[in-house]
């Protein structure tokens, strides 16, 4: 492996990106980067614009409303990139969404919109259960250069 | 806590409310008023003016061939104890127009702004007609031009012909006054929303908020799925008060029938109500330290506030919606080795909270950031309707924990607890409320757990029949202030005048016919723009947290009876566009 | 005067050092932040069954920040000036990274031996910044116009401490060039002068975006100022610019304050230690502060380096007229 591709799985920075949902799935994947877990031990940190992202942290059903947001964000992030999905809500829609009669408000997951690499389910996670996604999303980035690279 | 058929109270809410058509006892001195629709605003005038009781929430109810119910309810806690006074008017379904309250005072602003695009009922001299949660451009009318919701386009907030949305900092022509969007995505806040501000250099000189991308349909999702599910959809409306508004909804359902709530199961409940707010006001700290720029605060405040969860955790099983609340009681026990360890816990955190916190609070660049921004004074809290730390930081000293408690135990006979104010007025103050606050709601709850360490008991009362028709409501003081629910119970049994002739049908239902929550943070948004007018730009997302919006809590739902949603995720864009650029690759 | 070929080969030796030390210093301010923070920080010895995947330590992560950016995407916004967009990081990474050439370490002067070298570095570092905020105000972003104009606000005060502090040192030592000043064996100038030795401090803390003064990045505020728009190989030229800024400001740091250790044997650890301490002093002050407000900062920044500016020169020229330098 060379330093280019380590440093891709050394340096993931997140890009938090909620689209609807309670918060709760916020307050966990901020309490993950607390003391406590300090991810910064392996170099993973919050970034605050999604230009300098590569992973994206999607939390929440979406909102009909947050739909070009979801979309723009996603476009945003230069590649490789990977989006990681947290928690009941960014799985499926969770309890917000409704088959029939339908909800009117909620789209759905996220999946609906962007591609989705990994799935957290919980509602919400443990900040264990979000650094492991987190993990699996990294080594998800590590194959999509390759495959960037072969094409 | 049961109930009180007082003829005293009856009588003084006919004195108050002359004109009312029907008088309507509820339980635990709610009383329900029937009024002709014209009249509202006259009272309103008296009420808020002359007697000064504050407008708890104002909402409408679709009763489809019906007409529409619309209800005021009024805080009278001030002259009676636990008095609520809901007006209650009808309106036919063809054309239902009614004189606006918001005119009168702007804490109904907001509400009828709600009712009005959601509910198509027209408000006669309404202030601001905008939609409030449905974009601006939500789709017009195709024969009129109109829009369902709106016939003027008046932004408070507006680039004049000059002006230009994006300020360009550098070139002085530009840079005289210029629209910032603040969001939908803004690191400062998490949840979307938009905050536009008019700067000129770095000085804001108007301020406006747009927010509604959170709607995601609750009141109606709870609807469908009746009380004992309901509970699960109502702790979603935020994660952050989850255990509030867990403790709300059971209030206001248990408001609908005669409830005994065993002892064990009320002390639980205030138990976990406030290890909720003790998290909640620690994350508070540690996101205000982090939005003026001081991660080492949040990353300390946050390291705590792990030792919280981990009692909640302990208690509950889960660390963000607990889960635990059901109709008359809890469905898990506090075991005593558990309450030991927990008090001992917390006596640890307690301690080093102690220590951590007013140096903090004196640190003086903090201060410097805090003292005189976004100042908002007694007069104008009254006037926008502001709750929890946010008001009694102006000095104003409203706790619904005291005034009208939910069903949990907060006498203060039984426990011994005050109600925290200041009278900075602005930043600064609520940093402090928040902080003592803190404090006391540790002592609450090192006193339940004291309780529970040393009893046993029941935990649930087995829950009755609802009567279809009753009416109630729930108050909670969640950590970002007064939570409201008012909750009417579904079936077929109907009041007279909305019988269908013929049909009589006695059956109840496991359904409520309406559920209506009115969160803290939705009153506190509606008072931001006042805040923000005449703040620097820097010091916008501190204001903005300084009143810990929680947009999951404010954009929650209200029933919409027009199925006009196609199409207008189009005209977004152009609001989109505004706040932000696209990439290109 | 050394002679060309010997510049050249110290010259090309030392990019490699001032690449790796500068990496080190942006790992120290972390690793320093994160402990004061209650956290470890980017871990030094990888825990042992995490090894196969995550690599042996964390020394290196700035580095594999930067070399991850320059793996990426980049994107450029449609509506920046794109010339001035684009070559802006260049210009300023080629200031840093020239600089380092006039940072002189014991017995290897460069091209700090040159008359004037003192103006030359404090010109390439004052530009350097200059250059950020242009790409910043071309990036047609509302939230990089502001972090421009907050920063070129703040960089007016600093650098005005900046010429104050190096003036004190070319004034007391009666010289512009940097390796004279160096190889002096008179006190150092920490002791003959602290204020000046605190005045440049102080125009560290400001140029290094160290916390009071992150007011151009400040994140929660304006996003991420001058760094929103960019991103990719842009952003991590910008990250390398301030890692060599770091290094630049460190070594002129001691050079000009601890001059004589130069002359000692000793000078390998007390070069060592006396980065490590203004590293630590730099994150101390990062960790204690939330961020200034900016008319705030403006005063009360503006002010203290007036004083120690007044300071510093009378300092000098206590020092000039009873003679304590002997040269
Ligand atoms: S998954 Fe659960 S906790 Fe997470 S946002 Fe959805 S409802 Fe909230």
């Amino acid at each position: 492996m060379g330093i280019m591709a380590k440093s891709r799985i050394y340096s993931p920075w997140l890009f938090h990106f909620h689209c609807g949902g309670c918060n709760g799935c916020d307050i966990e994947t901020l309490a993950a980067l607390s003391p406590r877990w300090d991810p910064e031990r392996f170099g993973i940190q919050l970034v605050p614009s999604p230009r300098h992202a590569d992973i994206l942290i999607a939390t929440g059903c979406v909102p009909k409303q947050f739909i070009p947001m979801v979309k723009r964000v996603y476009e945003q992030v230069p590649d490789p990139k990977v989006v990681v999905a947290i928690g009941g809500c960014a799985c499926g829609g969770s309890l917000f969404y409704n088959e029939d009669p339908d909800n009117y408000a909620i789209l759905g997951s996220p999946d609906l919109l962007v591609p989705v690499d990994v799935y957290v389910p919980g509602c919400a996670p443990k900040p264990e259960a979000i650094i492991n996604g987190i993990v699996q999303g990294i080594l998800k980035l590590a194959e999509k250069k390759k495959a960037v690279k072969k094409a | 806590m049961a109930a009180t058929s007082d003829s005293a109270i009856m009588q003084y809410v006919q004195e108050v409310v002359p004109e009312g058509l029907e008088y309507k006892m509820g339980r635990e001195n709610r009383v329900f008023v029937r009024v002709k629709p014209d009249d509202v605003d006259k009272l309103a005038e008296r009420f808020t003016k002359k007697l000064g009781v504050r407008l708890s929430h104002a909402s409408g109810v679709d009763l489809q061939q019906f007409g529409f119910d619309i209800i005021y309810a009024y805080d009278f806690t001030k002259y009676k104890e636990r008095l609520q006074i809901v007006l209650e008017a009808n309106l036919p379904r063809e054309n239902p127009t009614i004189n606006s309250v918001g005119k009168v005072t702007w804490q109904a602003v907001w509400a009828e702004r709600e009712m009005k695009e959601f509910l198509g009922i027209n408000f006669i001299g309404m202030p601001d007609p905008r939609h409030q949660f449905l974009p601006y451009e939500w789709p017009k009318n195709p024969e009129t031009g109109i829009s369902p919701a709106q016939n003027s386009t008046t932004y408070p907030v507006e680039a004049k012909p000059g002006e230009k949305w994006l300020p360009v900092g550098i070139s002085p022509k530009d840079a005289i006054s210029a629209l910032v969007p603040i969001g939908p995505y803004h690191p400062g806040v998490i949840e979307g929303q938009t905050v536009y501000v008019k700067v000129e250099g770095e000085h804001v000189i108007d301020a406006d908020i747009k927010t509604g991308y959170h709607h995601r349909g609750i009141q109606r999702l709870i609807e469908r799925r009746g009380y004992n599910k309901g509970v699960f959809v109502a702790e979603r409306v935020c994660g952050i008060c989850s255990a509030h508004h867990g403790i709300a909804f059971v209030t206001a359902a248990e408001n609908l029938y005669d409830a005994e709530v065993p002892e064990r199961a009320l002390y639980i409940r205030t138990l976990l109500a406030e290890l909720n707010r003790v998290h909640s006001h620690i994350l508070w700290i540690g996101v205000a330290a982090d939005l003026i720029g001081w991660k080492t605060g949040f990353m300390l405040t946050w390291g705590l506030r792990e030792r919280v969860m981990d009692i909640i955790e302990a208690i509950t099983g889960n660390r963000v919606n607990y889960g635990i609340w059901r109709l008359g009681g809890v469905s898990r026990d506090v075991k005593q080795e558990l309450a030991e360890s927990s008090k001992r816990t917390l006596l640890a955190l307690k301690e080093d909270l102690a220590k951590l916190l007013p140096p903090v609070a004196d640190h003086p660049i903090l201060k410097s950031r805090c003292i005189g921004v976004g100042t908002l004074d007694l007069a104008t809290c009254f006037e926008t309707g502001v709750v929890g730390p946010v008001a009694r930081a102006s000095n104003w000293k409203i706790d619904v924990r005291m005034d009208n408690p939910p069903h949990a135990i907060y006498d203060p006979k039984k426990i011994s607890w005050e109600v925290i104010t200041d009278d900075h007025r602005d930043m600064y103050g609520r940093v402090l409320v928040r902080v003592k606050e803190l404090f006391v709601s540790m002592d609450i709850v090192v006193q339940c757990l004291d309780y529970l360490a040393k009893t046993t008991g029941e935990i649930r009362a087995k829950p009755r029949t609802i009567e279809p028709g009753t009416e109630g409501i729930g108050l909670d003081e969640a950590p970002r202030g007064e939570l409201f629910y008012y909750m009417r119970a579904g079936g077929t049994e109907l009041p007279e005048y909305m019988m269908p002739e013929g049909k009589h049908n006695v059956q109840g239902s496991n359904q409520p016919q309406c559920v209506r929550i009115r969160t803290p943070s939705y009153r506190n948004n509606a008072a931001l723009p006042f805040m923000l007018k005449d703040c620097a730009l820097a010091d916008v997302p501190i204001i903005m947290g300084s009143i810990d919006q929680c947009q999951a809590c404010t954009d929650r739902v209200e029933v919409i009876d027009a199925k006009t949603e196609s199409s207008y995720s189009l005209s977004w864009d152009e609001l989109v566009r505004m706040s932000q650029r696209k990439g290109r690759a | 005067m050394p002679d060309a070929l010997f510049t050249t080969i110290t010259a090309i030796i030392m990019i490699p050092v001032a690449f790796f030390l500068s990496i080190i210093y942006l790992f120290l301010l972390r690793k320093f932040s994160a402990r004061f923070q209650w956290r470890v920080g980017p871990v030094i010895s990888m825990y042992a069954d995490l090894k196969p995947l995550l690599g042996r330590s964390r020394i290196l992560q700035p580095l594999y920040d930067i070399l991850k950016l320059f793996g990426k995407d980049t994107v450029v916004p449609s509506v920046a000036r794109k010339t001035l967009f684009k070559a802006s990081p260049y210009l300023a990474l080629a200031c840093a990274f020239g600089a380092i050439f006039f940072i002189p370490l014991p017995g290897v002067p460069l091209l700090s031996y040159l008359d004037d070298s003192l103006v030359i570095a404090s010109y390439l570092l004052i530009a350097a910044v200059m250059f950020t905020i242009l790409g910043a105000a071309s990036s047609g972003s509302p939230w990089s116009a502001i972090g421009a104009r907050r920063e070129s606000e703040i960089f007016l005060v600093y650098e005005i401490g900046f010429v104050v502090a190096l003036f004190a040192a070319a004034m007391t030592y009666g010289t512009l060039s940097i390796w004279t000043i160096a190889t002096t064996s008179s006190l150092p100038l920490l002791l003959l002068n602290p204020f000046a030795a605190v005045l440049l401090f102080l125009v560290m803390i400001g140029k290094l975006g160290i916390k009071p003064l992150d007011i151009a990045e400040a994140e929660t505020e304006i996003v991420g100022g001058p760094y929103t728009e960019y991103s990719g190989k842009y952003l991590g030229m910008l990250q390398l610019t301030k890692g060599f800024l770091f290094y630049d400001m460190v070594g002129l740091f001691i050079v000009l304050f601890l001059a004589p250790m130069f002359g000692t044997a000793l000078w390998i650890p007390v070069y060592i230690i006396s980065a490590i301490v203004v590293v630590l002093f730099l994150s101390i002050v990062h960790v204690l502060h939330p961020r200034w407000k900016i008319d705030r900062a403006m005063r009360s920044y503006g002010l203290l380096i007036a004083v120690f500016a007044i300071l510093a020169v009378i300092m000098v020229a206590l020092a000039l007229s009873y003679n304590w330098v002997v040269v």
